[in-house]
C-alpha cells in the first residue's frame, strides 16, 4: 500500500467530529478539524441539561466538557467559520482546499477581559460575549450595529484597546490548503423542517414550537413561557414522530431520539412546574438504550400518555390550542384544549449533505443520510480514506454519536497503520 | 515543620483590564508581606506565550520552589502549567492558580471591596502553595495484550479491532467453541440474515490470526495486578493456568428466559418462544413439519410481542425477519400483534412497512392486553379497543395454529460472579454498569476493565461491532507504547494508623486496595477521588496535595 499522511481532516465540529478529533490527536495523529459554524459543539449546544433533582442521563454536557478537552490538545488545529472547497485525491490521500470566512476575533488570542465592550460606541455595545451557554466561546461582532461596518471605517477602536490583539476587523475570507490521509465525516443532522408538515399549526400558531425550540428556551432562559404572552402554560402536550415513520413526508424511519428527549423534557417539566398536566401523544414509544424501559414506567406514573396521532390543532380567541383527536379505550373522538404544545421533530440528513457527498464522492443512502459500506460497517465508506461518525451516517443519541466517532478513529487509525 | 518554601506571585492584569476593577499596587503589597513569599511580580496576560516564558525564567533566576498565578482560571491552565513545568523543571504540582477576575474584580461593584476579596484569595492560595509536595509520575511496563472474556461475535470483532491496531488477545470462552448466541441462531439474527455464514467466517480469521490466542472451555477464577500488568487465574478444562494481559475486556452475551407468570399459560407444541422457533427455522425438515401446511388448509402464526414485558428492537427485529421469511417460503396468514413496534434501530421501520405490503396482519394493543385463550383444538387470541373506529366493548379473535412468544432478555447468570472477580460494579438489573455512559461509555469502574457488548445492555448488532471498534481504540491508547505512566505516592497510607477495618476497601469505588498488615494502595488504579481518606476512621489515609494540613492552612486564613 501506498504510504499514506499520519494527518486527518475531521469535517464538522459537533459532539461527534471533536469525540473523533480528541481520540486521534490523543495517538499523536495531526487532526484538521473543520467547522462551518463559529462555535463548536453542533447541535448538542443547542440543547438544554434535562436533570431534575437527579441527573437523568441525557449526555448534553458531554459536548461543553469535550470541548473544554480541546483546547489544551496538540497536534489539533482548528478552522472555523469555514468550509470544505475542494477536494482532490493525491499519492498519499487527499489534498483539501478549506474556505474561512473572516470572524473578526481569533478565539485562541481572545482573553475575555471585556475592555472591547466597554470601548464599544454603540449602546448596546455591538461587540459583545454571547449568553453563557452559548455554543460561541469568544466574543462576537454584529456587523449590522458596528460602526466600522455601517460606513465608518475610521472606527477600530475595539481592535486598538484589544490587549491580546485578538480582534483584525480588517480580516477577509481566506483559502487555506491541507494534506491529509483520511477524512471523517462527522457534519451530523438537521432537524425536521417544522412547515413541511402543516398540520399542525406550526407558524401559524405562536404556541406551537418544536422541541429544539423548547430545550434552547430551557438552556437560555432556564425555565418555559408561552411564546404568545409570557405566561406559564399549565397544559403542556407533546406530539412524536413529528417528520419521522412519515411516509407521505419520505421519512420512512424512526429517529430513535424523540422519544427519549420528549420524556426527559417532560420530566423536567414536570418538575420545575409541578401543577401542570403534561399530555405525550405518541403511536409506539421506543427504548432502546440502557436503563429506557425502567425510566419509561416512571414517567408514566406523573405524565398522561395518549396513543394516537392528533388530527388537527386550533387556536381560540384566548390562544388556547384545542387538539382534536381519538379516544381509542373510549372509541371517541375528543377535543382538548392546552396552552403549549411541543412537536417532536425528528432527525433529517444535514443539509449540506447532498453536496458533501458529491464533494467527496460518497453515496447517500435511501433517507438522505450518509450511505455506510455496509450495515454492520458504519464507520466506512465505499470511498477509501473517507470514514463515517455520528449522526450523518443516521440517527443516533448523544452517547451513541460518541461510541460510533471513537469507533471512526479507531478505523482511521488502523487505515493510517498508526500502532 | 515544613520546609522553607520560596513563593513567587505573578498578578496578571489581564492587558490592563483589571485596573479599574482592582488596586493592583496594593495586592502587590499585600503579597509581599504574606510569609515565605519572596518575588512579586505583575504581568499582563499569562495566558499567551510571552508571559509563560517570562514565568519560567524568573523561577529559574529566583530560585522560586512554587508559584502563584493570580488573574483568571483559563480553561488551558492546565496546558499552560505544564508548559512553565517544562521550561522551568519546578514541579507542575507546585504551581497553583488564584482567581482574581471572575471571582473577585468583576462581582464586586466597588474596587475597593473587590480588592479586599482579592487579597483573602491570595492569602489563601499561597497558604496552599505553602504546603504543596511536587508529585511524581512513574512509568510501569505495560502488557501489549488482551485478556476478552466470552467468544460470541463481540468479543471475536474486539479481538480482530485489536489485532489490526498491534495489540494481542486471548479469548476466553466458557463453552468448548466459539460463537454465542449467533451460532445457535439459524434464523435471522437481528439485521444479518445469515447468522451462521457471517459468525464462522469470523470464527475462521480470529483463528488464524497468530495475535490472537483462543481458549475454549475456560473460565477466569481470580484476577490479580492491576491496568497494564493484569494477572488472570484461568481454568481450563480442569487445569488451572495462567495469562497476563494489559487490559481486560467482558464481551459476555445474555440469557433469554420466558416469563411465565407474564402470559399466564404455559410453553407446548404449538406456543413456543422466539428461540425455539429460530431453532426449527435452521432445519428445513422440522421448519416444513411445523410451518408448512397442507393443500388447501390455511394456518394462522402468530407472534406476540410486548406482554412479557417491554419490547425490544432485538425480539422486534426478530419477529418482523422471521416473519418475512415465512410469509415468503410458505402459505398461511401471519399475524403480529404488538404493544409498543420498536422500530428504533437501522432499517426496522422499513421492515415493518414491508411486513405490511407482504400481506403481514399487523395488530397493535394498548389497555387491555391480549386474552390468550388455549383450548385442546385451538388457540385463541382476542384484541379489544385498539383498531380505529371499533366500539368500545367489540372483540376480535384470531384463532392461531402456532403462537410466537417473545422471551425476555436477562443478564447471564454467572455475570455476578465474573463482576465479583473484576472488581467491577452491575447495574439494577443485573448487566454489568458502565462508569460514566456518557464521557466513557465503554469503561467501568476499574481503570483497564472495559464491558462491551449485550452484557451491560442487549443491543443490535451494529452497535455491537461499534462497541467492538470503540473498545480496542480505548485500550489501544493506553496499551500502545508498552508502558502507562502512573502518579507515584498520590494516596498515602500511614501504616502505623492503620487499624485494618477495611473501611477504605469497602468503600472505594474503583476497587483500588487491598491489604497486607496495612491497606496497600493501588497506584495504577487509585483516581485520586479521595472516599477513603475522608471515611477512614482513624485518619490514616491522606491525598497527596488535599491533606488535611494543607486544607485547613487553605481556609485557615480566608
Amino acid at each position: 500500500m501506498q504510504k499514506v499522511d499520519k494527518s486527518v481532516a475531521i469535517v464538522g465540529g459537533g459532539v461527534a467530529g471533536i469525540t473523533a478529533a480528541l481520540e486521534l490527536a490523543n495517538r499523536g495523529v495531526q487532526v484538521a478539524l473543520v467547522e462551518k459554524k463559529q462555535g463548536l459543539g453542533g447541535a448538542v449546544s443547542l440543547f438544554c441539561c434535562k436533570a431534575t433533582d437527579q441527573c437523568n442521563k441525557c449526555s448534553v454536557c458531554v459536548a461543553n466538557q469535550r470541548m473544554e478537552e480541546l483546547w489544551s490538545k496538540p497536534h489539533l488545529s482548528l478552522f472555523i467559520n469555514s468550509e470544505i472547497d475542494k477536494v482532490a485525491r493525491s499519492d498519499s490521500g487527499f489534498h483539501i482546499t478549506v474556505r474561512r470566512q473572516p470572524a473578526y476575533i481569533d478565539d485562541a488570542k481572545c482573553v475575555r477581559c471585556q475592555l472591547c465592550t466597554e470601548k464599544c460606541p454603540t449602546k448596546p455595545s455591538s461587540i459583545f460575549l454571547p449568553p453563557p451557554h452559548s455554543p460561541l466561546q469568544s466574543y462576537v461582532i454584529d456587523p449590522d450595529r458596528c460602526l466600522h461596518f455601517q460606513g465608518k471605517k475610521e472606527c477600530r477602536l475595539c481592535q486598538e484597546v484589544c490587549p491580546p490583539g485578538a480582534i483584525d476587523l480588517s480580516q477577509e475570507g481566506k483559502e487555506e490548503s491541507l494534506q491529509v490521509g483520511a477524512i471523517v465525516v462527522a457534519t451530523g443532522f438537521s432537524p425536521f423542517d417544522p412547515t413541511r408538515k402543516k398540520r399542525y399549526g406550526y407558524g401559524a400558531y405562536p404556541d406551537v414550537i418544536t422541541a429544539l425550540e423548547l430545550e434552547q428556551q430551557l438552556r437560555l432562559e432556564g425555565k418555559l413561557s408561552r411564546p404568545s404572552d409570557g405566561s406559564q402554560p399549565e397544559q403542556i402536550a407533546f406530539i412524536q414522530c413529528f417528520g419521522s415513520r412519515d411516509a407521505n413526508l419520505g421519512n420512512n424511519y424512526c429517529s430513535r431520539v424523540c422519544c427519549t428527549y420528549t420524556m426527559r423534557l417532560a420530566n423536567l417539566l414536570k418538575f420545575q412546574l409541578p401543577d401542570s398536566s403534561i399530555t405525550i401523544f405518541y403511536m409506539d414509544i421506543q427504548t432502546f438504550g440502557k436503563e429506557f424501559d425502567q425510566f419509561y414506567q416512571q414517567c408514566r406514573q406523573k405524565i398522561e400518555f395518549v396513543r394516537d396521532m392528533p388530527s388537527t390543532i386550533q387556536q381560540d380567541g384566548d390562544h388556547h390550542l384545542w387538539i382534536t383527536y381519538q379516544d381509542r379505550k373510549e372509541g371517541k373522538i375528543v377535543r382538548r384544549s392546552f396552552d403549549l404544545v411541543t412537536l417532536s421533530v425528528g432527525l433529517c440528513p444535514g443539509e449540506d449533505t447532498e453536496k458533501l457527498a458529491k464533494l467527496l464522492g460518497l453515496q447517500t443512502n435511501e433517507h438522505g443520510f450518509l450511505k455506510s459500506l455496509s450495515p454492520l460497517q458504519t464507520n466506512e465508506t465505499e470511498a477509501e480514506g473517507i470514514f463515517l461518525a455520528g449522526t450523518c451516517q443516521g440517527p443516533k443519541d448523544i452517547s451513541e454519536s460518541i461510541a460510533h466517532s471513537v469507533g471512526a478513529a479507531a478505523k482511521v487509525l488502523s487505515y493510517l497503520g498508526v500502532e | 515543620m515544613v520546609e522553607e518554601k520560596r513563593i513567587g506571585v505573578f498578578l496578571c492584569n489581564c492587558g490592563g483590564s483589571l485596573d479599574s476593577y482592582l488596586d493592583l499596587k496594593g495586592l502587590k503589597q499585600y503579597s509581599k508581606g504574606l510569609p515565605q513569599v519572596v518575588y512579586v511580580e505583575e504581568l499582563s496576560t499569562f495566558c499567551l506565550p510571552k508571559d509563560p516564558e517570562r514565568i519560567s525564567s524568573v523561577i529559574k533566576k529566583e530560585n522560586l520552589s512554587g508559584i502563584v498565578l493570580a488573574g483568571c482560571t483559563p480553561r488551558d491552565s492546565e496546558a499552560i502549567a505544564s508548559a512553565i513545568a517544562r521550561e522551568s523543571d519546578l514541579n507542575q504540582h507546585l504551581i497553583n492558580f488564584a482567581n482574581i477576575r471572575e471571582q473577585c474584580a468583576w462581582v464586586y461593584p466597588q474596587r475597593e471591596t473587590a480588592t479586599r476579596r482579592a487579597e483573602r484569595v491570595l492569602a489563601s492560595a499561597i497558604a496552599r502553595s505553602i504546603h504543596l509536595h511536587p508529585l511524581e509520575e512513574e512509568e510501569l511496563l505495560a502488557h501489549k495484550r488482551v485478556l476478552i472474556i466470552g467468544g460470541g461475535i463481540g468479543g471475536i470483532q474486539t479481538a480482530m479491532e485489536l489485532s489490526k491496531m498491534g495489540l494481542g488477545a486471548a479469548v476466553l470462552e466458557k463453552k468448548s467453541h466459539l460463537g454465542g448466541l449467533m451460532r445457535d441462531s439459524a434464523a435471522p439474527f437481528d439485521s444479518v440474515p445469515q447468522p451462521q455464514e457471517l459468525i464462522s467466517s469470523r470464527i475462521e480469521t480470529v483463528k488464524q490470526n497468530t495475535r490472537i490466542d483462543i481458549l475454549t472451555s475456560s473460565e477466569l477464577v481470580k484476577l490479580e495486578g492491576v491496568l497494564g500488568n493484569f494477572r488472570a487465574h484461568i481454568k481450563r478444562r480442569g487445569k488451572r493456568q495462567t495469562i497476563t494481559a494489559g487490559a481486560i475486556v467482558v464481551a459476555a452475551g445474555y440469557l433469554v428466559s420466558f416469563a411465565r407468570e407474564r402470559y399466564g399459560f404455559p410453553l407446548s407444541e404449538r406456543v413456543i418462544t422466539q428461540s425455539q422457533l429460530s431453532a426449527t427455522m435452521a432445519d428445513e425438515k422440522k421448519a416444513e413439519a411445523l410451518l408448512g401446511s397442507k393443500k388447501g388448509e390455511e394456518k394462522n402464526l402468530v407472534f406476540l410481542l410486548g406482554v412479557g414485558g417491554e419490547s425490544t428492537p432485538l425480539t422486534t427485529a426478530f419477529a418482523l425477519k422471521a416473519a418475512l421469511l415465512i410469509k415468503e417460503k410458505y402459505n398461511g396468514n401471519i399475524f403480529i400483534i404488538y404493544n409498543n413496534i420498536k422500530v428504533a434501530g437501522e432499517a426496522l421501520e422499513a421492515f415493518f412497512r414491508q411486513c405490511r405490503s407482504q400481506g403481514i396482519i399487523l395488530l397493535r394493543y394498548d389497555e387491555p392486553r391480549p386474552r390468550v385463550t388455549i383450548s385442546k383444538e385451538r388457540i385463541d387470541i382476542s384484541l379489544s379497543g385498539l383498531l380505529t373506529s371499533l366500539e368500545k366493548e367489540e372483540e376480535v379473535t384470531i384463532p392461531a395454529h402456532l403462537l410466537v412468544v417473545e422471551e425476555r432478555i436477562e443478564p447471564e447468570s454467572d455475570l455476578e460472579t465474573l463482576a465479583r472477580l473484576l472488581g467491577i460494579n452491575l447495574d439494577p438489573q443485573g448487566f454489568l454498569q458502565k462508569d460514566n455512559p456518557h464521557l466513557f461509555p465503554l469503561a467501568t469502574n476499574k481503570a483497564g476493565v472495559f464491558v462491551m457488548g449485550s452484557c451491560h445492555h442487549p443491543i443490535l448488532l451494529p452497535f455491537i461491532m461499534e462497541e467492538a471498534a470503540a473498545t480496542a481504540s480505548y485500550i489501544a491508547q493506553q496499551l500502545s507504547e508498552g508502558k502507562i505512566s502512573v502518579f507515584k505516592g498520590r494516596a498515602v497510607v500511614d501504616k502505623g494508623k492503620c487499624t485494618l477495618c477495611l473501611t477504605c476497601i469497602r468503600l472505594c469505588p474503583h476497587s483500588a486496595i487491598t491489604y497486607d498488615r496495612a491497606a496497600i494502595i493501588s497506584e495504577a488504579l487509585c483516581q485520586a477521588c479521595g472516599v477513603c481518606a475522608s471515611e477512614c476512621p482513624a485518619e490514616a489515609i491522606e491525598i497527596r496535595n488535599y491533606t488535611t494540613v494543607q486544607l485547613l492552612a487553605e481556609i485557615g486564613v480566608s
